[in-house]
């Protein structure tokens, strides 16, 4: 048997970074395919069940803690038992959403360059530099900017203030420094409160989703995780190396890069859980779990209203949850059951067709 | 309660004391006031006079009234992590001993007595005030604190075979069972009395053995599972049925209270009374012999429970110098994770104590005494101040390197005894709609295997294990299959002819299944589904 290519490119460079002669660079590959042979999975094995189980013991010991780094300059990211059901729930909204932006050069180089092009991700809404105030009697709304955080940030207060008058038109007062917009007297008070609200959440700049953005020095470059996630955009960035950005969203990633890509995320996000609670699990069982969930070509949650709820056989759906729901059903639709699960046959009273259940011995004669 | 000051004074201790005046009265009063744990967040409370300021609200009787009554029964319970008491004090409730000192006439369902029960040496102050000198929960023994064979690992603990022959631990259970004389509408009753042959359901004269004339158990009889206690029987179920067969005499049912099959003993009491109808009532309590033996549950009070794992004789256990030879021996891994430190300490307070005829070692939280009194008692009697001792083997003689800490302490002997709840079975009775094995062990059931022991084989690949466990162990049964339509089919034994009720076809196979299979498929046709088996030839 012959490795996989990916396989054979691993050892081939591990050879070669080791500076093996080609004897044993030979020798080595022979071992890796002797290895691979022994390591795979024998014939009716089942692998669901051992998977399952080597993915749920280990969960049991997990401590149901998420570690939040107090004050650092870090992005938070939920870890542990949260992050793994997150994942395995295919959640559509998650915890925390993070981006791990790479940067083209001369941006992944220069510090002072790629916290520059951070910032002007963050997105920045009138609320964030300004509180605006209703004043129904005399029909107004006056912004009342916030100084020192419109230094904070970089903004200036006429572009809040252009901003705003794509809008709506009004004054600004020389006096206070607020801007004031004066109202129409017969304008309804719950229109007044509607529009107050839609000018505090108007995007001064940066980009939609992402509430922060931070510099972090990787190896030997600049890179930026954020907080809040939009991969659509950000990829279309020049500054952004879009080979090897991505996000934790695996919704997010499985529309943009496609589902192979999320099987990759899925994988890696289920790794980087399980190890971050010094859980020792194989990536082969993680690789089945992002197989079943992504084989649809959609993301399958596990569980009732997903890979489990579409299960072939009617016995095993109706074993597992909404027992009348499916028999009701599969009586209605006249649906048959060729007993080919593990559940089904178990259920009849026939031995699993699975292990030494699936083997059958034929006698040599002679 | 106070203005900077406790309103509680030396002079209202003094009328306490001289009994011009009762609790009840300070609380009226005011003096003493009762806090919930919301009313607790309003309130400012100081532990000791010293600390009050004008700020605070109430004041704290004692500091040790701060944890619960159970926790407090716990020697030094500040020098415990806080599980470690709170398992305790759970178990503490879990102690046989003298649960009330009229226990012989009354009629709890279960209850169990400790033989000798003992007060501890070392003991808080809350022992006293709750009066459990008198009605003590355990006993105080020697206790070795070294692994032993291998016999004490995980929790387990040694005894000594001799010390429980010298009734150490030994109890009585008590089960009271009852039967009343019931009246029937149509003026007819139940009957206590030594049910005759002709009685239906009769069975047969060894269970009645212990049954005087009246149909009550004598006193003192001892009497073992199935075995009557009280003789009853009961009018016939179908009134009408009696009365057409005119000639036919009236055939009563028997309806004995029967001892449980798992139990033995004597009968000890026997009431006979009247319940709230004016029926007779008989309660009967069956007197039980509960003499320590491996399995069965021991603990400290500061929560180091566990099992017997190993009962030796006297001769092999080890032995001090001075002849001492432990009661009890207990695996020094223990403490290690649980650093139960009054276990040390009350060892040490006991020992000293013994040395020296103290009555009391008080243990009370925040002003017990400390263990370098005891040191010094220990060393003027010449024994080693850490309270280690050198030991002998039992079995060798040797000298046994390590010192070993030993001494007396309290121990308690929990209601989990092993005779009331080991339980196997090879073959036994099946339940009647499913036709797979009972469950529970007054049933004389079997373990289930569940869903995660079916997973394990699954995952194992162990398809013909699995399928035995499943169905050849439990509730295999044959059925017949319509091969046209895939109904059930029916064996019709005196026309020797198989056939199928639905279609008529008499093509009908023989097929192994569960019974809890056809039962479901049963179950959905009363539902209106009509589920049909589709055959094929076994490959
Ligand atoms: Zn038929």
């Amino acid at each position: 048997m012959t490795l996989p290519e990916k396989l054979r490119e691993y050892v081939e460079k591990f050879a070669e970074e080791k500076g093996l002669s080609k004897k044993e660079r030979e020798a080595l590959l022979k071992k890796a395919e002797e290895y691979y042979e022994t390591h795979q999975v024998d014939p009716w094995e089942a692998i669901g069940i051992v998977t399952a189980q080597s993915l749920g013991e280990p969960a049991t010991q997990a401590t149901l803690r998420t570690f939040h780094m107090a004050g650092a300059a870090e992005v938070s990211i939920a870890s542990g038992m949260d992050r793994i059901l997150e994942i395995v729930d295919g959640l559509k909204k998650i915890s925390t959403p993070v981006m791990f932006i790479y940067l083209n050069p001369p941006y992944n180089k220069d510090e002072e360059k790629a916290r520059e092009f951070a910032r002007s991700l963050e997105e920045i809404l009138v609320m964030d530099v300004a509180t605006v105030k209703e004043d129904f009697m005399k029909r107004t709304i006056t912004i009342v900017f916030n100084e020192k955080e419109l230094k904070r940030r970089g903004v200036s207060k006429d572009a809040v203030i252009k901003k705003i008058e794509g809008k709506l038109k009004g004054e600004l007062d020389e006096k206070t420094g607020n801007y004031v917009i004066k109202l129409p007297k017969d304008m309804s008070l719950m229109k007044i409160r509607k529009l107050a609200q839609s000018i505090e959440r108007l995007q001064i700049s940066g980009v939609k989703g992402i509430k922060r953005a931070l510099v972090r020095k990787e190896g030997d470059e600049y890179m930026i995780t954020t907080s809040g996630t939009n991969l659509k955009a950000i990829l279309k960035k020049k500054e952004v190396d879009h080979t090897r950005t991505y996000s934790n969203n695996i919704h997010e990633v499985a529309e943009v890069l496609g589902i192979e890509a999320a099987r990759y995320l899925i994988i890696e996000e289920l790794y980087k859980a399980y190890m971050g609670a010094k859980l020792l699990v194989d990536k082969r069982h993680l690789a089945l779990v992002a197989d079943a969930m992504t084989a649809r070509g959609v993301i399958t949650p596990i569980g009732r209203t997903g890979i489990a709820g579409k299960k072939g056989s009617v016995l095993a759906r109706a074993a597992f949850e909404e027992t009348n729901r499916h028999l009701v059903e599969a009586s209605v639709w006249n649906e048959v059951d060729y007993l080919k699960g593990i559940v089904e046959n178990l259920i009849v009273g026939l031995p699993i067709k699975a292990g030494t259940g699936r083997v059958k011995l034929k006698m040599k004669l002679g | 309660m106070k203005n900077g000051k406790p309103l509680l004074t030396q002079t209202h201790v003094k009328m306490l004391k001289e009994g011009k005046l009762t609790w009840d009265q300070l609380v009226k009063q005011g003096v003493i006031e009762y806090l919930d744990p919301e009313e607790e967040e309003n309130a400012y409370i100081a532990l000791t006079p010293e600390e009050v300021t004008p700020e605070h609200t109430h004041l704290e009787i004692h500091p040790a009234l701060v944890l619960g009554f159970g926790v407090n029964l716990i020697p030094w319970p500040e020098r415990n992590l806080t599980t470690r008491l709170l398992h305790g004090s759970k178990m503490g409730d879990q102690g046989l001993g003298l649960y009330a000192s009229n226990f012989r006439i009354r009629t709890d369902t279960m209850s169990y007595v400790l033989y000798y029960p003992q007060k501890p040496i070392v003991r808080t102050r809350v022992v006293k005030y709750a009066h459990l000198e008198r009605r003590p929960y355990g006993q105080n023994i020697v206790v070795a604190v070294m692994p032993y064979e291998g016999y004490n690992m995980s929790d387990a603990i040694i005894m000594n075979k001799d010390s429980i022959e010298r009734a150490l631990f030994r109890a009585v259970f008590f089960r009271t069972y009852e039967a009343v004389e019931r009246r029937y509408p149509g003026g007819q009753k139940d009957r206590f009395e030594v049910p005759s042959e002709e009685v239906s359901g009769y069975l047969g004269e060894e269970v009645y053995h212990a049954l005087g004339e009246d149909g009550i158990a004598i006193p003192e009889t001892r009497v073992k599972g199935g075995d009557a206690l009280i003789g009853r029987t009961s009018p016939p179920r179908f009134l009408e049925d009696v009365a057409h067969f005119g000639i036919m005499e009236e055939k009563r049912r028997e309806n004995s209270v029967l001892v449980r099959p798992d139990e033995e003993g004597y009968v000890d009491t026997v009431m006979i009374t009247s319940d709230e109808n004016g029926n007779r009532l008989v309660k009967i309590k069956l007197r039980q012999e509960k003499i320590p033996e491996i399995g069965d549950k021991f603990t400290a009070r500061m929560g180091q429970k566990g099992v017997i794992g190993m009962i030796v004789p006297h001769e092999d256990m080890p032995f001090t110098s001075n002849g001492i030879v432990p009661d009890l021996i207990f695996n020094s891994h223990a403490f290690i994770s649980r650093m139960t430190v009054s276990y040390v300490l009350e060892i040490l307070g006991a020992k000293a104590a013994a040395l020296e005829g103290w009555d009391e070692v008080d243990a009370t939280m925040g002003e017990g005494m400390e263990a370098e009194e005891f040191e010094k008692v220990l060393r003027a009697h010449g024994f080693r101040r850490t309270g280690k001792e050198l030991l002998y083997d039992g079995k060798t003689g040797e000298e046994i390197e390590a010192d070993i800490f030993i001494g007396p302490i309290y121990y308690l002997r929990l209601k989990h005894l092993v005779s009331q709840k080991y339980q196997a079975r090879a073959r036994g009775p099946v339940q009647i709609l499913t036709r797979q094995p009972t469950e529970g062990r007054s049933r004389e059931g079997g373990i289930r295997f569940g869903e995660m022991e079916r997973d394990t084989l699954i995952g194992h690949g162990a398809a013909m294990t699995l399928y035995e466990r499943l169905v050849e162990e439990s509730d295999k049964t044959k059925m017949l299959v319509c091969e046209k339509c895939g109904n059930i089919g029916v064996d019709d034994a005196i026309r020797k002819k198989r056939y199928c009720p639905v279609c008529g076809s008499t093509k009908v196979q023989e097929v192994e299944v569960s019974y809890a299979f056809k039962l479901l498929l049963d179950e959905l046709r009363s539902l209106g589904i009509y589920p049909r088996l589709v055959l094929k030839d076994k490959a």
